[in-house]
């Protein structure tokens, strides 16, 4: 497991923020904007509202002008108090009317008489109960008000005909308030108005069937299905009691559907952006963090004290660089490695062995003496010392040089090593003077001793033409468990004691010192 | 509504042109005799004078304009006696109207009469109607209001609409032929200011009845007709021979000051040879010969 704070895990880290900020961002510019829409939306319905009601001014206004335009007609309305005090057809009364006024802008016209006689217009029966409601015969006067339909929501402007001081009917012009306002609210196509009546709508413009649903306004919100309307109340007829409410509304949808349509490439943007970072990420991961961590790993080989050799080729850049100049650097650390160890086992081996003969020398005897005792004891052996000194060298160097000596000694400690086994150590521990360490007992050692010397004495040394015939004389001696932890010197003590026996019995033989024997020896003397 | 909109710019046309006309002839000494002569007054003699002025202006040497088209009520004869008081040296004009006046209104304005012509005042109905004649009885009743539907006549089950223009009531003759005051008339009838109005009127309603003079030229538009009274039609010889009983006299009207030309241009109107033809076109009875 990596360590946390790993070049890659910061740049995994990164990448990770890299795209948090980039959702993050998106995702505020599209609440940002949204939140932006509506709060727009709230302040230009209530704008939009109040100029609907203006026009609802406006249209009372110019519906009444319309009906005052008409009743103020002399030829009108002498027309009428033809039709009215003679009571005739009012076909002349309508074709003047249709000659003069049928180019003013309203849904119905009727004139009725004081007496309730419709004298144009009036075909809608409900309407006509309502007019008939309206006129007063008394006290005629001038009256703009509202009343509803089955189908429409009616704008009614009221005014009196007079002539000659005679009150004949009243002129009554009409305009669908609601119907014109859906209409405008469909051809826009932008907004929805819904005419609402205790409750429940009863029109709309939209083109679902709305009708029946009930209708409430929470907050200036209503919801329909899974879409919000902020709405507003169209003021008409205040003082007007039982008409349906209009109210005014623009839908969540209309309002930032082009926002929700452009949510998906808001998304697919995201995403993309998010792939394009990820991409970015990994070839950063890959460019960077892999040479990175093979140098990092390289770094704890070497650290380790290994040299691992970096097989791919370094790239052509700043980290190819580097990796490259680091396998240099490493190489040459290597190559320095190399030698000192060269060096090292060099000066080892200076130190330990004899220069002239190979074998090992003195001070190597006493810093492995103590090691194989150990080894031996584990193994439940023991180590025989066998020392060895060549009869007579001091007469070949007298007689044929120390050049020659040298050989000689050259020469019998090869001969000794090719005698002994793998696991026997040779020494030269002075002049002519050679000891072999042997785990194979008193008895083994002797053997080994015995062979040793008949080794020496069937390999003269030839020279030039010349056989210089060499023998030895070898003292054989045991460790003993009394001989102290170390017990090297008192061994050797008895071996030399050996090989002095052998000198004196005349060289080129073989002596064992037996501690055993002469203890026994002793004991039965 | 149309036609008192006309009524309304000949007016005002009139009174401009009089004005013009005042302007002009207040400086006889660069202009002289070749001033323009001006006549105003109620239509139907404009119609006369209309169809004599190239022959006016041919006798009389003088240029001739003449005002009066389409004369709405209270702006005709009265129109008619103004001008011909504003005529004196330099400023010559004359009038013309349609009622015969009173000798108290002669001498209170000192002007001059010049009758012209009788004119029978033409019965109209609606062309719709079934009735062709009316007997004066019936006449006098429908427009008093005695008779309301012409069911009672001969006519269909219909409401009578009476149209009258009770034009200039303080004189005597015209209208106050078939009734002598406009409060026997009925109340309930439809006045209009105009004879153009009153065509409109007696088309508009079926059931109407009104009454025009003979001068009046009738368009396509128009959808009356005139009705024979006690069988006789309104023409030129039943009116002589006193068997269509509703007239009116058309007369000009100058002061004392009137000028030669001014004289030579009523006296051609009278009784010149194109008068003639004018009277039989319109069924006029001349009053001078």
């Amino acid at each position: 497991m990596s360590p946390p704070n790993t070049y890659r895990n910061r740049l995994i880290l990164y990448i990770v923020l890299l795209e948090v900020f980039l959702i993050g961002v998106l995702f505020f510019f599209y609440t940002q904007s949204r939140d932006a829409i509506l709060e727009a939306a709230n302040r230009n319905i209530g704008l939009f509202v109040s100029q609907v009601n203006a026009k609802i001014k406006l249209e009372e206004h110019e519906l009444q002008q319309s009906a005052r335009l008409i009743s103020d007609n002399v030829q009108l309305r002498e027309y009428m108090f033809v039709v009215v005090n003679v009571g005739t057809d009012t076909a002349p009364l309508n074709d003047l009317f249709q000659r003069q006024f049928g180019w003013l802008p309203y849904n119905s016209a009727t004139i009725i008489s004081k007496k309730g006689r419709v004298l144009i217009g009036g075909n809608d029966k409900q309407f006509l109960s309502e007019l008939r409601q309206h006129q007063s015969a008394d006290s005629p006067s001038e009256q703009l008000y509202y009343f509803a339909t089955e189908n429409s929501i009616e704008m009614a402007a009221f005014v009196p005909v007079n002539y000659q001081d005679q009150f004949l009917g009243n002129v009554v012009l009409t305009r669908t308030m609601d119907a014109s306002l859906i209409e405008a609210a469909r051809s826009i196509g932008y907004g929805q108005f819904f005419v609402v009546m205790n409750g429940k709508i009863v029109r709309s413009s939209l083109d679902e069937g709305l009708s029946g649903r009930t209708f409430s306004s929470v907050g200036g919100q209503f919801k329909l299905g899974r879409d919000y309307y902020l709405v507003r109340k169209i003021a008409y007829a205040p003082s007007q009691e039982g008409l349906p409410e209009i109210w005014f509304g623009f839908s969540n949808p209309e309002l930032t559907g082009r926002l929700e349509q452009n949510r998906s490439q808001m998304v697919a943007l995201a995403l993309g952006g998010s792939i394009a970072i990820l991409v970015i990420g990994v070839a950063m991961i890959r460019n960077f963090n892999r040479p990175i961590g093979r140098l990092v790993n390289v770094m704890y080989h070497v650290g380790e004290g290994r040299f691992p050799v970096i097989k791919e080729a370094p790239s052509n850049d700043e980290i190819g660089y580097l990796i490259s100049k680091f396998q240099d650097m490493v190489t040459r650390l290597k190559e320095k490695q190399d030698e000192v160890e060269r060096v090292h086992t060099q000066l080892a081996e200076q130190a330990t062995t004899d220069a002239l003969t190979g074998l090992y020398n003195r001070r190597y005897l006493y810093d492995l003496y103590p090691k194989m005792l150990s080894d031996a004891q584990r193994q439940g052996k023991t180590i025989t010392v066998i020392l060895a000194d060549l009869d007579l060298f001091k007469n070949i160097n007298d007689n044929h040089g120390h050049v020659i000596g040298d050989k000689v000694l050259a020469h019998v400690s090869g001969v000794m090593r090719d005698c002994c086994r793998v696991s026997d150590f040779v020494f030269r521990i002075g002049g002519e003077e050679f000891l072999v360490l042997t785990t194979g007992g008193i008895a083994g050692g002797e053997i080994l001793a015995e062979k040793i010397r008949s080794c020496i004495e069937q390999s003269p040394l030839v020279l030039d033409g010349m056989t210089l015939p060499i023998t030895s004389s070898f003292g054989v001696a045991q460790r003993e468990s009394d001989d102290g932890e170390a017990g090297l010197s008192a061994v050797l003590a008895r071996a030399d004691k050996a090989l002095y026996a052998a000198k004196n019995a005349g060289r080129n033989r073989v002596s064992t010192l037996d501690v055993s024997t002469i203890r026994a020896n002793k004991q039965r003397g | 509504m149309f036609s008192v909109r006309i009524g309304q710019i000949s007016l005002l046309i009139f009174l401009c042109a009089s004005f013009g006309g005042a302007v002009a002839a207040e400086t006889p000494t660069r202009k002289g005799k070749q001033s323009t002569i001006v006549g105003a007054g109620a239509h139907f003699s404009w119609v006369i004078f209309n169809d004599l002025k190239p022959a006016l202006e041919r006798h009389s040497g003088r240029t001739v304009k003449l005002f009066g088209k389409e004369s709405m009520l209270g702006m005709g004869c009265n129109a008619g006696i103004k001008t011909a008081q504003q005529n004196r040296p330099g400023h010559e004009t004359f009038g013309f109207v349609c009622c015969p006046l009173s000798e108290r209104e002669i001498s209170e304005k000192n002007i001059r009469v010049h009758p012209i012509a009788k004119e029978p005042i033409l019965i109209l109905l609606n062309r719709k109607s079934r009735i062709t004649n009316l007997s004066r009885q019936q006449v006098r009743g429908i427009f008093s209001g005695k008779i309301r539907n012409w069911r009672e006549v001969g006519g269909d089950d219909k409401s009578i609409v009476v149209v009258t223009r009770l034009h200039c009531k303080h004189r005597p003759g015209h209208w106050k032929n078939i009734l002598p005051d406009s409060k026997a008339f009925r109340s309930d009838r439809s006045n209009v200011k105009s004879a153009a109005e009153m065509i409109v009127r007696v088309s508009d309603f079926p059931g109407a009845i009104g009454h025009t003079g003979a001068t009046w030229v009738f368009d396509q538009y128009s959808k009356v007709k005139s009705v024979s009274v006690d069988g006789f039609a309104p023409t030129a010889r039943n009116l002589r021979a006193r068997r269509y009983p509703f007239y009116r006299v058309l007369s000009a009207v100058t002061n004392h000051q009137e000028s030669s030309d001014v004289m030579t241009i009523i006296r051609h109107v009278q009784t010149g040879a194109e008068f003639s033809k004018v009277a039989r076109k319109y069924e006029l009875v001349p009053l001078r010969k």
